[in-house]
């Protein structure tokens, strides 16, 4: 009888030890929204929108920026071989005085870990040659060319100061070919038990200065030109980077 | 003996349970009887559920909408909301409705260069097309004030310039008149100002003006002419001199199918360069209290356009050619002027000798062509956004 009740308590707390480790387990796989926080920056510290805070980096003249906009797309997460593709990964960074940083929240991730995190700077073109409205496209908004071109990727607008007057910065620059694929792999995976969210900083002085170096006053506007565009894609490749925090 | 008594005892117990379940049923008709009463009259004081709107199909093109969870879009609202905008009770003095500035044959525009309010007064703004309010900027007037079209639809109401109307002191006309007791019931439950502003709201949101002849061409129906061809192809460019790329830049405010300005945001404001910085009017900075937001307007829808001058926020074109000369080469130069128009000349790369588009006679009537593309007949001559007191006296 003695034998049968310890039986009976082994059984029963392995049964709820069992409870215990599975319902743990679900609940760190279970699907949770992942926050990103993108933090428009410059020269590596937060963006003064509005005023002429900033040197031309092919010269002399100060410059100010009004408006700067990022398409990003196709987000994959990965925590070692498992990935999870974010559906209608579609995504509109708006960055002016009002919004120095704009989070995008990614509703049900179901990973544990995120040890790499992959993503477009643009649009896919199969996306990009469709009016569909999905994720932030949209072909009634500002980043819309027309439904002949697509969506510019990347809009930077603001002035610049020259000879007295204040001209203006136009910088728009789309076209499939401009579409740049970012992939980032944490040094150390990051857990998500603490919901922690993903910060980037999205540096806008590195269109400018990157691998070419933009000259503003030579410069003003790239709009159609596929080569002035391709200038600025190569670099805003580098403009988007993790801060990991470890 | 004993069985005699149990006998007797048993009878009197039986008798007894007949009686009380007698009782039982009375009681239990009477209740059922009450309850009923009861329910027949909470129905009879519960407003009917509103006919969902069934047959309301927006334009794939024009993207997404919204409606407002507490003013769902139901023919009763619709029908009340109609006959509302066209009732001069919502004035003080009975003189005025919606209508006397939003009259439908001019796409709900006025033809004034500013809208005349009480007594014939000129007021601050030219009166907006009403025209497909379910997209473009989800801020109302000119200079953005109004967060929702139902505080929107109450504003001229009050203003002590405009229709001059007590909201209460309306409250109580609405109710003493013949025929709205009845329709607020249906619609709504009661006779409200927010009932009144719901109702207005829902009427404006379904005046959707989807079949001008640039509606009929998206859906391939039919061909442009070769001129509105032309001035369809210079809307929706913004100019590149550097590859010969030639413009009107409509479109970096316009979208390209709504054609009203964007709705995220404050995108659907912007200078377009109407005044010179020591001219320049407070816009949205009127309502943001921000320096940088000065001289930007609302950017109104063009469907109709033909019909819907004189034009600008303060009417100060009268005809869309006079517009177009405006965007060609009468550009003023302010702080907060749109980059994108100050930036934009089809015939020289130094921005500081322009003050406009510089296009040619022939590419300005182009887009003249194609403008007048967007009027929609059947829009303007809709009998279900007509009034209603004038299908009454036929």
């Amino acid at each position: 009888m003695k034998r049968l009740n310890r039986l009976s308590i082994v059984a029963v707390s392995t049964l709820v030890l069992a409870a215990i480790i599975v319902f743990a387990f679900d609940f760190r796989t279970k699907p949770r929204p992942l926050k990103l926080i993108f933090v428009a920056e410059a020269n590596g510290e937060p963006i003064e929108f509005d005023t002429f805070a900033y040197t031309n980096p092919g010269g002399t003249e100060m410059f100010r920026l009004r408006d700067f906009r990022v398409y990003i797309s196709n987000i994959k997460l990965a925590d070692g071989d498992k990935v999870h593709v974010v559906e209608n990964s579609y995504h509109l960074l708006r960055f002016d005085r009002s919004t120095p940083q704009f989070n995008v929240v990614l509703p049900k991730v179901p990973l544990r870990q995120i040890s790499r995190i992959s993503m477009s700077i643009g649009i896919d073109e199969a996306a990009n040659g469709s009016i569909e409205v999905r994720g932030d496209l949209d072909p009634n908004n500002r980043m819309a060319w027309n439904w002949n071109i697509g969506y510019k990727f990347v809009l930077v607008e603001g002035a610049i100061q020259m000879d007295g007057a204040v001209m203006p910065l136009v910088y728009h620059v789309g076209f499939n070919e401009n579409r740049r694929d970012l992939d980032f792999v944490a040094s150390t995976s990051v857990d998500r038990d603490e919901n922690r969210p993903l910060t980037f900083s999205v540096d806008v002085m590195k269109l400018f200065s990157g691998e070419e170096v933009i000259n503003m006053t030579e410069l003003q506007t790239v709009k159609m030109d596929r080569s002035d565009a391709a200038l600025l894609a190569t670099n805003y490749a580098q403009m988007i980077n993790p801060i990991w925090g470890d | 003996m004993s069985k005699g008594f149990l006998a007797q005892g048993s009878f009197t117990t039986t008798e007894k349970r007949q009686n009380i379940k007698m009782k039982l049923g009375i009681a239990g008709l009477c209740l059922a009887i009450f309850i009923a009463l009861l329910s027949a009259f909470w129905i009879s004081r519960s407003p009917p559920v509103p006919t969902a709107i069934a047959d309301f199909k927006a334009p794939f093109v024009f993207g997404r909408f919204s409606i407002p969870e507490d003013n769902p879009l139901t023919e009763e609202a619709f029908q009340l909301g109609r006959r509302l905008f066209y009732d001069p009770m919502l004035s003080g003095d009975n003189s005025m409705s919606c209508a006397t500035c939003h009259q439908q044959e001019r796409a709900f525009t006025d033809g004034q260069p500013v809208a005349l309010g009480h007594g014939g007064k000129e007021l601050a703004f030219n009166s907006m097309s009403l025209a497909n309010l379910l997209w473009g900027p989800r801020r109302f007037f000119w200079d953005g004030r109004s967060p929702t079209l139902e505080h929107q639809a109450l504003q001229p109401l009050i203003n002590p310039d405009e229709m001059q109307q007590p909201l209460d002191e309306l409250v109580r006309e609405l109710k003493s008149a013949p025929e709205y007791p009845e329709m607020f019931w249906k619609a709504y439950g009661e006779v409200s100002e927010e009932n009144v502003a719901r109702a207005l709201a829902t009427f404006m949101r379904m005046l959707i003006s989807a079949n001008s002849k640039y509606d009929r061409y998206l859906r391939g129906e039919l061909r442009l002419s070769p001129q509105e061809e032309h001035g369809r192809k210079l809307f929706m460019a913004h100019p590149d001199v550097k590859v010969s790329l030639r413009g009107g830049n409509c479109i970096d405010c316009h979208s390209q199918f709504v054609t009203a300005g964007f709705s995220d945001g404050w995108d659907g404001f912007i200078n377009n360069g109407l005044d010179a910085e020591q001219n320049l009017g407070r816009g949205l900075e009127a309502v943001t209290g921000d320096i940088l937001d000065r001289g930007k307007f609302k950017t109104p829808t063009l469907r109709n356009i033909a019909v819907t001058g004189p034009y600008m926020h303060d009417g100060r074109f009268a005809t869309l050619s006079e517009v177009l000369t405006h965007y060609n080469s009468g550009i003023q130069f302010s702080d907060t002027l749109s980059p994108l128009i100050l930036e934009a000349d089809n015939t020289v790369v130094d921005p500081i000798a322009a003050h406009g588009l510089g296009l040619a006679p022939k590419e300005v009537d182009a887009i003249i062509a194609f403008l007048h593309t967007l009027t929609d007949e059947a829009f303007l001559t809709e009998p279900k956004f007509s009034s209603p007191f004038e299908e009454e006296t036929q």
